[in-house]
């Protein structure tokens, strides 16, 4: 049986002039691979082009991935459980 | 020469003459205009002994080529002094459209000198300019005074920059307000225009500023401001505000919490550029003149306790009134904002005090008794409009606050240094350099004490490259190692856009490439991105030696031992810079002595040659 689990993402700043937090789908279990191809597939149109890597993943030189702590999140495991994945290009403000 | 009105124009206080001189042409073109020609004349002028606040202290207002004319953000205008805050050098600009009708009156700068004995505005319509009554606008708040002195003057498409009460009163955290409500806001030089009885500037200008070609001027500002338009960071400023970084702060700890001690705040979710925009934001026309990025913000509280209208609050004011002192109302930071500005006091100076006065009151070294009665507690809004009120005011303990928390935690003592966050004298802006390490060398070495912009790294570590500069990749946020490099690249480029009085917003899209071209059409002065970088480098080490002459040395070179330590929870926690490495790096880069001195074969090789008997003998 495939279990389905429901979260949300925020993206800040990779489509520049909107940022949103968007609710998503995915089978369990699924790692930040698995969820960026989700995310470059919904919104990759908008995405800038800098913040999309050759691998066809996020540019983690510029996008930084954080679970609602703000601990890093990278490749490999299972972020299934995390209920709030944050994508965010950093501004520093005035 | 071409891009400058090549005068200046000189106003003794004291006697009440006015003149107007010829500015040298080699100051123009060693020093563009803006910061760097105020430090040519200042380091002459100013002299090193002395009250901040004796007369011979002056204020230096100045533009550069790129104003004038249609250049993306080039409305703004640099004020330069010896700060009453901090006793050092201290630039400061606001946007708006000043600088374009100073431009256009036909003068790249005002050095204003002596003290008036009674309250007077300066006018200038070109080449009328005069010395006017301000008894009708002296104790006024800053939108007063504006709108009085707009209407005495009744010329529409001028501009005015103002004191508030608080600048009167030299609160040294006194600011200068311009055109509408932008700040001009750290340092307290509204404090030095207040000790001369300088109440406001009034400037309108209608002459063409010219440049050799026309054409090819048109060609390159339509060019670079495409360029601004485009860029990615521009339209996220644009849609959400500086505040929009408070949103992120959650991930990137950037946005000190409860005065630079906790990592993790649920306020962010409350008090952000995205909450405003949802909420108080409202519609209105731009206020920065031939902006392609709009970040400015205004907003409307028509119901409740915080009824306003007006700019802001901006991300500086969202963390200094908000995250530092714990308070989560988006109103309240608003009105609180507009309040600082009313009176014409720094946000962020004002807000690091009010978060350092708390601190000092959980710890019992202030009670009540000491505050007339208010309870000084952690996100106690009320508490924090009073003291905004009383630093204003010069009433009881904000007579303290108002002096800058080096000052009150020398008064205070009881370890109160510990917790008084600033460098050199200047409250440090809201950026964690736990967050992003580049910030610390940067804070411990700008030549006006700890601050952000003159050397907005912000915008590139972590983020963006200057390959003109041999940054050809973003840096790991976190590494030490190349911050000191980085440090003083963008310090240097800084000093170039202070110099040329534009917005260092543009900094995101406007490389030392395209800064050259600029430069180039406008004066005809041939350009490239190294002369452009070498003449920020040149005008940075004239402002360090201005301050070397004062007394500072490698020993002011530090950051408040809290900002060296963890933070509590948060993205950062444990996280700490290697700064004696940062600085190691930062020192060597410059050639700079192991005593804070620029070295005299770096001073020659600037042009600094006049500087080197002076600090060396
Ligand atoms: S970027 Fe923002 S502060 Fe700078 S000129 Fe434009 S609106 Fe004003």
């Amino acid at each position: 049986m495939i279990c389905m689990v429901k979260f949300k993402v925020r993206l800040y700043g990779l489509i520049p002039d909107e940022f949103m937090i968007k609710e998503l789908t995915l089978p369990e279990p699924f790692n930040l691979e698995r969820l960026e191809k989700e995310i470059i597939k919904r919104f990759g149109d908008r995405i800038h082009t800098d913040y999309i890597s050759d691998q066809g993943l996020l540019n983690h030189q510029l996008v930084r991935v954080g679970d609602p702590s703000g601990k890093r999140l990278d490749y490999g495991y299972d972020i299934s459980e995390i209920e709030e994945i944050w994508f965010i290009v950093p501004i520093t403000g005035g | 020469m071409k891009g400058y009105a090549g005068r200046l124009l000189r106003v003794d206080l004291s006697s009440g003459t006015i003149t107007k001189e010829k500015i040298p042409d080699e100051y123009l073109r060693d020093y563009i205009g803006g910061t760097g020609l105020a430090a040519r004349y200042l380091y002459d002028e100013i002299p090193v002994n002395g009250d901040v606040f004796d007369e011979n202290n002056k204020l230096f207002f100045s533009v550069g080529p790129l104003n004038g004319k249609q250049f993306p953000t080039s409305g703004r205008c640099n004020v330069s002094c010896r700060s009453p805050l901090t006793g050092i050098w201290l630039d400061s600009s606001w946007s708006g459209r000043f600088g374009y009708n100073l431009k256009r009156a036909g003068y790249d700068a005002i050095i204003i000198e002596g003290k008036s004995p009674r309250p007077v505005y300066l006018y200038i319509n070109n080449e009328q300019v005069e010395l006017k009554d301000a008894s009708a606008v002296w104790g006024k708040m800053t939108s007063e005074s504006l709108k009085g002195i707009y209407e005495e003057c009744g010329i529409s498409r001028a501009s005015c920059c103002t004191i508030g009460p608080a600048g009167e009163k030299m609160v040294k955290t006194g600011c200068i307000i311009g055109d509408t409500t932008k700040a001009a806001g750290r340092g307290g030089s509204g404090a030095l225009m207040g000790s001369k009885k300088l109440k406001a500037i009034y400037v309108y200008g209608s002459q063409n500023p010219e440049v050799p070609d026309e054409d090819v001027w048109r060609k390159v500002v339509k060019e670079i401001n495409t360029k601004i338009k485009e860029n990615k960071t521009s339209q996220g400023l644009k849609a959400y505000g500086t505040g929009v970084a408070m949103a992120m702060a959650d991930q990137t700890g950037d946005a000190p919490i409860k005065n630079w001690t906790l990592g993790k705040w649920d306020g962010f979710a409350k008090v952000n550029g995205i909450a405003m925009a949802k909420t108080i934001l409202k519609k209105h026309k731009p206020q920065c003149f031939a902006c392609p990025i709009r970040c400015a913000r205004y907003v409307e509280i028509d119901e409740g306790e915080y009824q306003m209208k007006g700019e802001g609050p901006e991300y500086e004011a969202m963390a200094a009134l908000g995250s530092m002192c714990l308070n989560d109302n988006l109103e309240s930071v608003a009105y609180a904002n507009f309040l600082c500005n009313e009176y014409g006091i720094d946000v962020i100076s004002t807000g690091s005090a009010i978060s350092f006065a708390m601190e000092a009151y959980e710890k019992g070294i202030l009670a009540k008794k000491d505050t007339d009665g208010i309870e000084l507690t952690w996100g106690n809004v009320e508490a924090i409009l009073a003291m905004i009120r009383k630093i204003a005011n010069r009433e009881g303990i904000g007579d303290l606050l108002g002096q800058g928390v080096r000052e009150a935690a020398d008064v205070l003592g009881q370890g109160t240094e510990d917790f008084a966050i600033h460098v050199k004298g200047l409250e440090l802006p809201m950026h964690d350099p736990r967050a992003f390490f580049a910030f610390g060398p940067t804070y411990a070495t700008s030549p006006r004490g700890g601050c952000h912009l003159r050397g907005y790294v912000g915008g590139f570590d972590g983020v963006g490259v200057m390959p003109e500069a041999g940054l050809n990749e973003p840096q790991d946020p976190h590494a030490s190692e190349g911050k000191g490099f980085l440090a003083k690249i963008v310090q240097d480029y800084c000093a170039v856009f202070q110099s040329s009085v534009i917005c260092f917003f543009t900094l995101y899209a406007v490389t030392p490439t395209d800064l050259a071209k600029a430069l180039t059409a406008a004066t005809g002065i041939s350009y490239d991105a190294q002369k452009v970088l070498k003449a920020g480098e040149r005008i940075f080490n004239l402002q360090r030696a201005f301050n070397n002459r004062l007394g500072l040395t490698s020993a002011d070179d530090v950051l408040p031992e809290r900002l060296l330590t963890s933070t509590i929870g948060g993205p950062n926690e444990g996280i700490l810079p290697n700064f004696e490495e940062q600085m190691k790096e930062y020192y060597e880069l410059r050639k700079w002595e192991d005593d804070g001195r620029p070295s005299k074969e770096k001073l020659r090789e600037l042009g600094l040659d006049f500087v080197i008997s002076d600090l060396y003998g």
